[in-house]
């Protein structure tokens, strides 16, 4: 029953208009990108440079708009005889799925076509999907906390413009204010607890930049050069808490 | 008539004369030394104006306690030995082959290893030291000596020679008129190249590669730096070329790639920048406050994370001038191969983390990318005076 159900799902996302478009939209940007900076280090931190920003965005605004839109389809699916949580891990898996296949197959078909298979996209891909299913359970986890449906989507903006900038500007401004105290390593900590800042740094690492400009924390920097996949475990780990929380919320809700 | 008056003597393990210290004893000013492969004890005191040749890589042995070679007389020749294992010590500077106090020697083609100082020119005056291969094995600075250590000489000329594993590559200390040319230096402990209290030298073509902290000149004046290259290196305190306290120089045509810092100026004044090439450096030029009146011109920026940094907002005093940065985003409707609108080399971002390196954690960010965006719209925060009126808009 479950397979079922991914499957109906599934097929219904593949099709539609966002996936299609998420497909398009990163076959362009990495065309032109690439088209560009034809060196491969530098054009890898330009790609993770504009998915660290829109992945999540399209993977919070997708799943919350898919979970509102179609509120009838799981009320139907609610009244037939099947367990909850079946129908929350496949709403999850096929969302999360969809949207890893469109990116996926997009920056594959183009990375392929400048530098053909090569570890370091592997690499780099492993740690960007790895964010997706975390911002698709943060992005249902809001559908379900919120009725309201533009409220709801109101707030999933809101966390992604938290994740992506004001969770910096906080950083910043602690790191201005108390420029004078030993803060480094609470700083480095709480900029590593972000997953996006974590990925980031992990592909400056990568690319061998920070350590030209870094000083601070580049021992445990030098961690993430050799296990360059703890930032997808990080990502992995949020995710169980995301989805623990939507569940709850979903499994409390009357509907 | 020259033959009679100068006589060639054979040292090897099979001749008449087997020592070479004996052979040197024995000949007059003027003679040559042919030395055939084997290996000799050090330590060699050579006190005549005599030439040493080695043929088939014949070995002086230091035993690791003595200087294998000393050399105390003008004119004196040592070609084509391999020089090995001088004596270490706290207190002395033992080297593989010391010259003291003399004139126009030449000292090409050896092969020197595992030395506390390889070569050690004191007091030298018109000597040349080519085509030598230097490794040491320094574990650490304060137990190792350098590769070509030069101390109060001048008109030096050393070419072509290959410095691995030492102290520093290089070091000259009261040295003037010399030329370095041609040379390796890399994986040093320290600078690949140093110069302290140095005048009126030049360096070309040289490569440093890899070196502890990279290359450092140091209060000297007149410095002509042309055409080496400085490549990969990289920590903290790493720079490709660290002018402290240099005036009246000039760096034409060098090449800067992937260090930590490309050039650092501190107490730098009324030095010329010209051509030179910055690529994929973490900071392609830092100033400090107290450099003045510096020329920049026709550099090409490439891939730096930071152009140009400085930690004064108010007072500048160098000027740059029709460079070329990748980061310029202006137009040129007049066609003149100028940007019409000045460049800025340094940016917000770099200010920032001249202040506060901590946020070096927030590099490439986007928080940090929108600020430099809006700054670069309505600047508020640039040094006035730091400001590249004729940026190229082509790359030479």
């Amino acid at each position: 029953m479950l397979f079922k159900l991914i499957k109906y799902e599934l097929y219904d996302l593949l099709k539609s208009r966002w996936i299609v478009g998420i497909f398009i939209f990163y076959l362009l940007v990495f065309y032109i990108l690439l088209e560009f900076g034809r060196e491969l280090r530098k054009s890898l931190l330009s790609l993770g440079n504009v998915s660290l920003l829109t992945i999540p965005l399209f993977s919070l605004l997708l799943s919350a708009l898919y979970a509102y839109h179609n509120r009838n389809f799981i009320e139907f699916v609610l009244t037939q005889p099947l367990k909850r949580s079946h129908l929350f891990v496949s709403l999850f898996l096929s969302l999360s799925l969809s949207v890893m296949l469109a990116y996926f197959i997009s920056s594959f078909l183009v990375f392929y076509y400048f530098f053909g298979v090569n570890f370091s996209f592997i690499k780099f891909s492993i740690l960007i999907l790895s964010l997706i299913p975390l911002f698709v359970s943060i992005g249902m986890f809001c559908a379900f906390l919120v009725e309201d449906r533009l409220r709801g989507i109101g707030l999933s903006l809101l966390l992604w413009f938290a994740f992506c900038i004001l969770y910096d500007t906080f950083l910043l401004y602690m790191a201005v204010a108390f420029s004078d105290y030993p803060i480094e390593k609470p700083l480095l900590l709480l900029t590593l607890l972000n997953p996006i800042d974590l990925l980031r740094l992990s592909f400056l690492v990568d690319a061998g930049l920070y350590e030209f400009i870094g000083s601070i924390g580049r021992p445990l920097l030098v961690y993430l050069k050799k296990w360059w996949f703890l930032p997808s475990l990080c990502s992995l780990f949020y995710t169980l808490i995301f989805y623990a929380l939507g569940f709850r919320v979903f499994k409390g809700k009357d509907m | 008539m020259l033959a009679l008056m100068v006589s060639v003597l054979f040292v090897c393990q099979s001749c008449e004369l087997k020592d070479l210290q004996r052979a040197v004893e024995l000949a007059k000013e003027g003679d040559r030394i042919v030395v055939k492969g084997g290996t000799y004890r050090g330590p060699i005191l050579i006190n005549k104006r005599v030439e040493l040749f080695g043929e088939n890589s014949p070995v002086i042995d230091g035993e690791g306690k003595h200087q294998a070679i000393t050399v105390k007389a003008d004119g004196v020749r040592i070609e084509g030995f391999v020089i090995r294992n001088s004596g270490m010590s706290y207190s002395e500077d033992i080297a593989g082959l010391k010259v003291s106090s003399s004139k126009n020697c030449i000292i090409r083609n050896n092969e020197f290893l595992n030395n506390f100082f390889a070569l050690y020119l004191g007091g030298a005056s018109g000597c040349l030291v080519e085509g030598n291969r230097i490794i040491g094995s320094a574990k650490s600075e304060g137990s190792s000596g350098n590769g070509i250590h030069a101390w109060n000489s001048e008109k030096l000329t050393i070419r072509n020679n290959y410095i691995r594993g030492h102290r520093d590559g290089i070091y000259f200390e009261f040295v003037k008129d010399s030329t370095i040319e041609g040379n390796r230096s890399e994986y040093n402990l320290r600078y690949g190249l140093h110069f302290m209290f140095s005048n009126d030298d030049a360096y070309r073509k040289n490569y440093f590669y890899k070196n502890g902290a990279g290359v450092a000149v140091m209060y000297s004046k007149n410095i002509t730096m042309e055409e080496n290259t400085f490549e990969k290196n990289e920590g903290p305190a790493n720079y490709g070329l660290l002018l402290k306290d240099i005036t009246d120089s000039r760096l034409y045509r060098n090449r800067f790639i992937n260090n930590t810092h490309g050039v650092y100026l501190e107490g730098c004044n009324r030095t010329e920048f010209k051509e030179n090439l910055f690529e994929g450096n973490g900071w392609a030029v830092r100033i400090y406050a107290n450099s003045e009146d510096n020329f920049f011109a026709k550099n090409i920026f490439l891939n730096n994370a930071f152009d140009v940094s400085t930690n004064t907002l108010s007072y500048f005093r160098n000027t740059f001038e029709g460079n070329y940065y990748d980061k310029y985003e202006g137009y040129d409707l007049d066609r003149d191969g100028y940007g019409d609108i000045p460049y800025r080399p340094v940016s917000f971002t770099g200010v920032l983390l001249e202040k506060y390196p901590l946020l070096s954690l927030f590099y490439d960010s986007l928080l940090l990318r929108l600020l430099d965006y809006v700054e670069r719209l309505i600047p508020f925060l640039n040094p006035e005076a730091l400001l590249d009126k004729k940026p190229l808009t082509r790359k030479p």
